[in-house]
């Protein structure tokens, strides 16, 4: 047995080395490996730059109104409509941001971030909404969008498999095609461990490719060392992976064809697998549920919030103090500016509930689309797999949607504490001032997987697992049939 | 003699199940493909017409604002879908489809596709345009990498060559019988799209007709290279399975690797702006003009003395006109060339990223027919960069006309005061979108055109030329 191992090995190396063609794809699949670890820290490090760009603008603008706090002063000499004392103009001054930051891993797995804002304005009387926060992709070349990304998961969901097929359609067929296979069999001490450790090699092997991407990978971004757990994750899906597909063809094999019809079979697979599966989950999920037009958020951020501006401000007291118990209307009747101020607070709460419910609509939008998606997943396994690892990276679109439920969630506090300061009908200190800033949170939304993750690959698997005991079956059965190995 | 070898090649294709397979898969799909995608549109159609119904609703019940209030108020306008989105998709998943149109600043268009997408949205689309560009060249390359290597590996080359048969006329018989099977594939898809369209009622438009054979032309000049190439590769090579490895490779670097490779290293050449460096820039240079609102600014002080010569009165209060409309006005048109100059400069930049892709489609066809198939569809950044152009357009008419009468319709009292009269806001016309014509998509992507020709120039010459180095007889066994 050992002796066969061996033997085999030093075949399969040789088989590699001296194949020219094997040869150029592994260094192609290594080079595209190492180029997009590259790409994926360039884009990282365009992000990061942008949230240093961003820090330093807020740092900027508060530094001015800190100014004017220190002198004395309650806003630019030229503009002496301004004063930072009252809660608008606080609100206005204490700029404030909630960002996305990169996990180390999102350079491996870019996900959504160059199609999604990863940034929001926190201000709770500039109209800020989710919704507010820039589509990075229109201002951009969409063109470059369509190409996709060139990243690490680009490469192990899509360029691997192809690897795979060209290490793996001839193991055994070719022996079929020259004849070879009756001569094999009766020169080995069990066909069945032959065959196994001829198709798990290249397996191995391409396992080993990976592992050594992700380990480039892991120290090229930092993730070995900042988020160990997290790469160790990615890794083990990446294996996983590997070895699924290494089972799919496996199956392909099991059947005992020649090598054409192997390597169409496969191909096959692939592309059914990588291209038109996910294609076509894609066009059915948005024919049944389509994005369309936005027409309940348009609504809410035109004609209710100018219906809210300008409607009757009695109608919004009740339930905004209903919501406030900590809070009672002025029991003497305010300067007139005061009023107005409180009116306008008021508004705005009334206008940030109806943005709560269309954002809570649009998630939930989301989240039942991507169930319908979901529902494909043990026959999407280059999806399945992509999600997974932009899930752990935090660039798949629950980090998002859990990036704009921060926005929201900061919104309300920064109009929470202006509300706080304005019945309060007293001028903004600096210490209030500066409480405003520590208003949204900068974070990454790197998570584990979903469960339904791993289940729907091991389904595929399994799937695959019969199917390579049953084509083998077909095989036996064939070959006593008719003489022909 | 080519045409006989056009039809044994094509017998033998006929022959064998597993080709059979793969081109009624292929065709499977692309009907499918066609059928969703009608669907699809129905339904975005039917959204878009829905939206717009409520956002003019919503307009014409405007009841309490100024003229400039209502500027405020704003508008939307939703991007249509190309009548050929059905085929190519293109860009638009990834673009923003409605534009909230307001005074004081231009918003680019929102809510794209991609936005309220997982991460399925980056594994392609399942249209026309790519199973055409993306799939059917690696069918076709799997069925044709064995034709000319099966006959030398079975006898069959040195047999024809011997009986005086030139192996050029070989190569052509073999390219022309898996060119046809493309052709019956590209002619299946657009007459049911044509079919499709008829059914539901949809207008079949000299421009649609034009860009429709153009659509079909394109693909089908890029399968013939696809094709010319690698009959040539299965002629070139001793034996199948390098040719089989060869023709996969070349698929993998030139439709999956260097589309991904270009569109990054356009990106790099010329980089866009960060978004936050733009819009403080833009800010910057929108706060060095005049401030329609801001009551203490000096060069809304200019302004004012311009419009109190111009009417040879001294004081506001005397002027036949809403000095604010006029203001507002002054404002916006300062801001105008603000956004022309910011938003010109990006849209230059990504014109030049995309010139980058241009150059190198003389490097892969894929490129080429993608970029063809885009244009053609009505789908491409340029078409998007129109609509976003006549949407901005839009926006400064209605601005304009909404200062007008904010400047216009009122009257002067006796103490001074204006006098704002009621408007009627649903006289305003709603955005109307222009399609582009063919020609539109020809001058934007000649140079697409020209590597396509050049491509097929050079497979061409390859196949007539290149037959002196191919093995007649096999050295593989």
């Amino acid at each position: 047995m050992i002796s066969t191992f061996l033997a085999l090995i030093q075949f399969e190396y040789q088989r590699i080395s001296r194949s020219t063609m094997r040869f150029v794809a592994i260094c192609v699949f290594l080079f595209c490996g190492f180029y997009a670890i590259t790409s994926g820290a360039h884009h990282v490090e365009i992000w990061k730059q942008s949230l240093v760009e961003l820090e330093s603008r807020d740092l900027e603008q508060r530094t001015e109104a800190l100014g004017w706090f220190a002198n004395g002063a309650v806003g630019p000499e030229d503009r002496d409509w301004i004063n930072i004392t009252q809660p608008r103009w606080a609100d206005r001054y204490a700029a404030a941001h909630v960002a996305m930051v990169p996990e180390p891993l999102a350079a491996l797995a870019i996900g959504l971030s160059d199609i999604r804002s990863s940034w929001a304005v926190v201000s709770a009387t500039r109209g800020a909404q989710p919704f507010r926060t820039s589509d990075p992709s229109t201002l951009g070349n969409a063109e470059k969008l369509l190409a996709g990304n060139f990243d690490l998961v680009f490469v192990l969901a899509y360029l691997m498999p192809l690897l795979l097929l060209v290490l793996m359609f001839d193991v055994g067929s070719l022996e079929r095609d020259l004849g070879m296979m009756r001569m094999v069999r009766t020169q080995t001490l069990s066909p069945r461990f032959w065959w196994l450790l001829r198709v798990s090699m290249p397996v191995f092997m391409v396992a080993a490719l990976v592992l050594i991407l992700c380990l480039i990978g892991g120290v090229r971004t930092g993730a070995i060392e900042a988020t160990f757990d997290q790469w160790l994750s990615y890794c083990g899906i990446s294996l996983g992976y590997t070895f699924l597909w290494g089972l799919l063809f496996a199956a392909v094999l099991s059947a005992g064809t020649g090598s054409s019809t192997a390597a169409l079979w496969m191909v096959g697979l692939w592309i059914g697998f990588c291209v038109i599966v996910p294609a076509a989950v894609r066009q059915v999920v948005s024919s049944q549920m389509p994005t369309l037009y936005a027409s309940e958020t348009t609504s809410v951020l035109r004609a209710e919030r100018y219906e809210i501006l300008l409607g009757n401000i009695e109608n919004y007291k009740g339930p905004f103090y209903a919501a406030r118990p900590q809070l009672s209307p002025p029991v003497k009747t305010p300067a007139r500016a005061i009023v107005s101020d409180m009116d306008r607070l008021v508004r705005q709460a009334a206008f940030m509930s109806e943005v709560e419910g269309v954002s809570q609509n649009l998630s939930e939008s989301e989240v039942s689309r991507e169930a319908a998606v979901a529902r494909f997943g043990w026959i999407n396994p280059a999806y399945v797999y992509q999600r997974a690892l932009c899930v752990l990276s935090g660039t798949e679109s629950v980090s998002y949607r859990q990036h704009r439920q921060v926005i929201l969630d900061s919104v309300k506090e920064r109009q929470e504490a202006l509300i706080q300061a304005q019945w309060k009908m007293k001028p903004v200190d600096k210490e209030t001032f500066e409480s405003l800033f520590s208003h949204g949170p900068w974070m990454g939304y790197g998570q584990a997987p979903e469960k339904g993750t791993y289940s729907q690959l091991l389904v595929l698997a399994a799937a695959a697992f019969v199917a390579t005991g049953a084509f083998s079956r077909i095989r036996k059965s064939r070959e006593r049939k008719t003489g022909v190995v | 003699m080519i045409f006989r070898l056009f039809l044994l090649e094509l017998r033998s294709i006929r022959s064998d199940g597993r080709l059979l397979a793969l081109v009624a898969v292929a065709l499977s799909i692309l009907l499918l493909s066609v059928w969703i995608g009608a669907e699809s549109q129905r339904v975005v159609t039917e959204g878009r017409t829905a939206a717009m119904e409520t956002s003019r609703q919503q307009w014409e019940s405007i009841d309490r604002l100024s003229a400039h209030g209502v500027g405020h108020y704003g508008s939307y306008v939703y991007k249509p879908n190309s009548p050929l989105s059905t085929l190519d998709s293109g860009v638009m998943p990834f673009t923003g489809k409605v534009v909230r149109v307001e005074a004081h600043v231009q918003n680019p268009p929102s809510h794209s596709d991609a936005a309220s997408w997982s991460s399925l949205v980056r594994l392609g689309a399942f249209d026309a345009g790519t199973i055409l560009a993306h799939l059917l060249p690696l069918i076709l390359a799997f069925t044709a990498f064995s034709s000319v290597a099966r006959d030398r590996e079975t006898g069959l080359l040195r047999v024809l060559v011997a009986q005086g048969v030139p192996l050029r006329s070989v190569l052509w018989g073999k390219s022309l019988a898996y060119w046809f099977l493309s052709l019956l594939l590209v002619g299946a898809l657009i007459i049911a799209h044509i079919a499709l369209g008829q059914a539901s009622g949809e207008p079949l438009t000299t421009d649609i007709k034009t860009r429709l054979m153009l659509f079909g032309a394109s693909h089908s000049l890029h399968l013939l290279i696809v094709v010319l190439l690698s009959v040539w590769i299965s002629a070139r090579v001793s034996d199948s399975r390098s040719a089989l490895m060869i023709l996969m490779i070349a698929w993998l670097v030139t439709t999956v690797v260097l589309p991904r490779v270009t569109a990054e290293l356009s990106s790099q050449i010329f980089p866009l702006r960060s978004q936050i460096t733009f819009e403080d820039d833009m800010k910057e240079d929108r706060a060095k003009g005049l401030d329609g609102h801001n009551p203490r600014d000096e060069r809304r002080d200019e302004v004012r003395q311009q419009v109190l010569e111009e009417y040879g009165v001294e004081e506001v209060r005397q002027l036949p006109v809403n000095i604010g409309g006029i203001l507002m006005q002054k404002d916006e048109e300062y801001g105008n060339q603000v956004w022309d100059e910011h938003f010109g400069r990006r849209h230059d930049t990504v014109r030049k990223q995309i010139g980058v892709v241009q150059a190198i489609s003389f490097l892969d066809p894929f490129l080429a027919a993608r970029g063809l198939s885009m244009a053609f569809a009505g789908t491409d950044q340029f078409h998007d960069a129109q609509f976003q152009r006549q949407s901005e357009n839009y926006r400064r008419d209605l601005i304009k006309a909404l200062n007008d009468l904010d400047a216009k319709a009122g009257k002067r009292e006796a103490n001074g005061r204006w006098r704002r009269e009621k408007i009627d806001y649903s006289e305003i016309a709603d955005f109307q979108f222009e399609p582009q014509t063919v020609d539109f998509a020809l001058k934007h992507r000649w140079p697409e055109i020209a590597a396509l020709l050049t491509w097929l120039i050079a497979s061409l010459a390859l196949l007539h030329w290149g037959t002196r180095r191919i093995p007649i007889v096999g050295t593989g066994r």
